[in-house]
């Protein structure tokens, strides 16, 4: 019997971005664009997902992984309703969505019949920004009654995400959400980062989104093409 | 709770090491934690034994250390290492990135059948 010491030296989620590199080469031999929607619990994610499915209907093939620390499967239900092909995943109490798990979600989809997947994330600010998915787009979805000290007391969420929507501006007359000081401490975080204000309710700022999600979708088929 | 999935990462490459080298168990795993990581050394040790439990791994040690992790302001250009406090030393500046691994394993002990098969 001997005892010996290995050298390591590895990133203790390195054998997650592993399969979130399998996920992403999945995704790209089938042609679809993925998007990991993060954000707080209430935030939106399935308004604006649901919203999303009504307005491309016909144009985009939606898909949707939902999670839920549950078995309730309310979210992937509403997305069904909408149109999309949904398949719900419950994380039995975790609190973040891991490669491993979207791996097994996405076995579980007809991935060539989908242009533009969202995976839902757990309604989190914290740990979800830690572990990459494969997804091609980090969103993070703040909404108003939040506050705007969310990127001051989150900064590692705010600084990993690669677009960002500010859902609810119609409810801006109501409560206090210092829209100035937010942005500061967005541009802090995370210089020039791309933001679509908006309000799933009243519709507001949401054409823009609708023509950013046709428009990555459209590259991503001619791409594949 | 992202502890749980933080240990089992730790698992699989001390696992992934250990089967390459021929080793029949693994005695110990050590792993470093930069100071800004939000990671708690008492959940990480908490879920330890349980992820390990019926893998080669059962019974392995945990050593956590903590070092200061490092830092890089945007605003000065100025490393430094940070702990509990983000914020650059010098100039105040909150916009800075991390620069060192948050989280690593560094090192495994592991014990082989012997050196008939040992090269």
């Amino acid at each position: 019997m001997t005892v010996k010491t290995i050298h390591v030296s590895q990133n203790a989620l390195s054998a997650n971005r592993e399969i979130a590199e399998q996920n992403r080469a999945k995704l790209d031999a089938a042609g679809v664009v993925a998007l990991n929607l993060m954000a707080s619990p209430g935030a939106g994610k399935t308004s604006l997902i649901e919203r999303t499915i009504e307005r491309l209907d016909g144009r985009v093939r939606i898909g949707m992984i939902n999670s839920d620390t549950s078995r309730a499967a309310i979210d992937a239900e509403r997305a069904e309703r909408a149109g999309a092909v949904a398949v719900h995943l419950d994380t039995v109490g975790r609190c973040h969505l891991d490669a491993g798990m979207v791996r097994d979600a996405m076995a579980c989809l007809p991935l060539r019949d989908i242009d533009l997947l969202f995976i839902e994330n757990i309604g989190n600010l914290v740990c979800p920004a830690s572990w990459r998915l494969g997804a091609h787009w980090n969103v993070l979805i703040a909404s108003t009654p939040e506050g705007d000290d969310k990127p001051y007391k989150y900064p590692k969420m705010y600084n990993g995400v690669d677009a960002l929507v500010i859902n609810k501006t119609d409810l801006l007359p109501y409560v206090s959400f210092d829209l100035d000081n937010f942005t500061r401490g967005v541009e802090g975080l995370n210089h020039g980062l791309t933001t679509f204000p908006l309000s799933c309710r009243s519709g507001e700022g949401l054409d823009q989104w609708f023509d950013w999600m046709a428009s990555i979708a459209d590259r991503k088929a001619a791409l594949a093409r | 709770m992202h502890e749980l999935s933080v240990v089992e990462g730790i698992r699989e490459i001390a696992l992934l090491h250990a089967r390459s080298a021929g080793a029949s168990r693994i005695l110990s795993v050590r792993v470093v934690i930069a100071g800004f990581s939000s990671y708690l050394e008492d959940a990480l040790a908490m879920f330890w034994d349980g992820v390990c439990a019926t893998t080669e791994a059962a019974g392995a040690r945990l050593e956590l250390v903590r070092i200061p992790g490092e830092l890089l302001c945007l605003d000065c250009s100025r490393n430094y290492a940070g702990v509990k406090e983000l914020r650059c030393p010098e100039c105040g500046s909150e916009w800075v990135k991390q620069v060192s691994e948050e989280c690593y394993v560094d090192s495994i002990a592991v014990e082989t059948p012997g050196e008939l098969y040992d090269r």
